[in-house]
């Protein structure tokens, strides 16, 4: 089959959008290039999430097929390519793990797509793509408990009832800390990025002199 | 927008981090969309965490799929229908509404109208000539709000509270992973309709479909049982004045894999005569259904 083959030079400088605007037109073979851009960063995901390989396979393949299904949907002003098409790999990835844990009847993946995509992606900074790196280090100068919330619910894919039964706090506790885990991790990311563009390579966010 | 049964816009700001992080649970999930579309504040705060979601999936390390995925994942694509712009409708889809895209180009592989193709004995042509591959279907608990209920309590309950009651239940049921679940999506004449079909392992099971339009008199929405392309009508879909459409009391034939409503002439036909105008693909909560 052709979309095996070497893609053609030309599809492989088009940027991820343009990819998804022709698969929803019916290319399918723009298919391979993404699978190829993305296939790395999904299975570790997927990997990280579900700690079995089997499984994490299997939510990549499920995620290329929503994306492959769904790419009329994706709309480009209200979220980048590569956050849709991660957010659907995580969904994925979550709802196979939330399947394989005994489940109460509440624990289940609802849809087949977040809901978090469907308000615009209006924080243009993370279009850049942000190295690993920088996002580990931005996570760890955040204070632990709203870590450990964030890294439960997006990494663990348990729900606000489920993190609060794992580390014995009120459920009130955990949105809040969730929240403002993630405004914290914002400012540390936009710091670092900040000091960076200042060209100040060796930028320590950490400290008192804040940039804002 | 406030009230009784729905959610705050403070509450609805509580659940920003979770909701950036794909964390609600279904009910939730539910309530949230719910919110949103009808409140007129732009509630930011989910906006402004969403692209966190992005961030914590960079800060894992790529690592490459083991050989042979490209190969199965292709493959499935190869046999894969997509879901026809024309689908994408109202905010009450399941699925993330792509907003004002416009049809450029020739259109996705599915359903081109037939109308008056008869179906060849064994199964019409649209439906024998797009079987639906239905590999990496997601748990389809997709919470879809619609205001109904379940079994004849809805059907006698003609006011909205009992049925937002109801709808909660059902909600719940529908969350069961033993149940066989059902997205429906609306196009052509139904576009903007959305719903679900849950069919509980234990007990009878049902259809539920919003903002389905006002069809002539002297025709019906007729929901249909699709396996491997091959149709047997479930019975007429109970169409109330504010657009939702009810059945109960079902019980698939087997091997039931999509679920199809179509407008039919009363009293309903023996096999569909038109192209669907509603459609899912029915997944359980365990298995995934291979690549057709």
């Amino acid at each position: 089959m052709a979309a095996v083959e070497a893609s053609s030079p030309t599809l492989e400088a088009l940027a991820d959008e343009e990819l998804l605007s022709r698969a929803a037109d019916g290319a399918q073979e723009v298919m391979a290039i993404l699978f190829d851009r993305y296939q790395g960063s999904m299975y570790a995901l997927a990997l990280r999430i579900s700690r079995d390989p089997a499984l994490a396979q299997d939510a990549v393949q499920d995620a290329f097929l929503g994306i492959w299904r769904n790419a009329s949907r994706f709309d480009a002003e209200r979220a980048s390519a590569r956050s849709w098409m991660l957010a659907i790999a995580h969904h994925r990835a979550v709802d196979a793990v939330r399947r394989r844990r005994p489940v109460a009847s509440l624990d289940t993946a609802a849809s087949s797509l977040p809901l978090a995509l469907i308000v615009p992606d209006i924080w243009t900074e993370v279009r850049q793509r942000l190295d690993a790196a920088e996002v580990r280090e931005a996570l760890g100068r955040i204070p632990q408990v709203q870590r450990e919330a964030i890294e439960l619910a997006y990494f663990g894919g348990l729900t606000q009832r489920e993190i609060a039964g794992h580390t014995d706090t009120p459920i009130g506790t955990v949105k809040s800390r969730v929240r403002l885990g993630l405004l914290a991790l914002r400012a540390e990311l936009e710091a670092a990025r900040q000091a960076t563009i200042a060209g100040d390579p060796a930028a320590d966010v950490l400290g008192s002199d804040g940039q804002t | 927008m406030t009230g009784p049964h729905g959610m705050t816009c403070e509450e609805v700001d509580s659940l920003a981090g979770l909701a950036a992080l794909d964390a609600l649970e279904p009910t939730e999930a539910v309530e949230v969309r719910d919110h949103l579309q009808d409140c007129p504040k732009a509630h930011a705060a989910l906006a402004e965490l969403a692209p966190l979601a992005t961030a914590l999936a960079t800060a894992v390390p790529p690592e490459d799929a083991p050989a042979g995925l490209r190969e199965r994942t292709l493959a499935a694509i190869a046999t894969t229908a997509q879901i026809p712009d024309a689908a994408i409708g109202g905010e009450t889809g399941s699925e993330v509404s792509a907003g004002k895209r416009p049809a450029a180009g020739p259109q996705p592989v599915v359903a081109q109208p037939a109308q008056d193709e008869r179906p060849a004995d064994g199964g019409g042509s649209w439906f024998s000539r797009h079987r639906w591959a239905l590999g990496g279907v997601a748990a389809a608990l997709a919470i879809v709000l619609v205001a109904v209920g379940v079994g004849n309590q809805l059907q006698r309950a003609a006011d909205t509270e009992a049925r937002l009651t109801v709808l909660r239940w059902a909600i719940v049921a529908a969350s069961d992973p033993t149940s066989n679940v059902a997205v429906l999506d609306g196009s052509g004449v139904a576009e903007g309709a959305s719903g679900f079909a849950v069919f509980p392992a234990d007990r009878d099971g049902y259809i539920v479909v919003g903002k389905l339009p006002e069809i002539p008199d002297g025709q019906t929405y007729q929901a249909w049982y699709l396996s491997d392309g091959v149709p047997t009508s479930a019975g007429l879909i109970v169409l109330s004045d504010d657009g939702l459409g009810i059945l109960t009391d079902l019980d698939p034939a087997a091997g039931t894999d999509t679920i199809a409503l179509t407008v039919e002439a009363l009293p309903g036909a023996g096999q569909p005569t038109s192209t669907p105008v509603v459609v899912g693909e029915l997944a359980t909560a365990t298995a995934m259904m291979a690549p057709a």
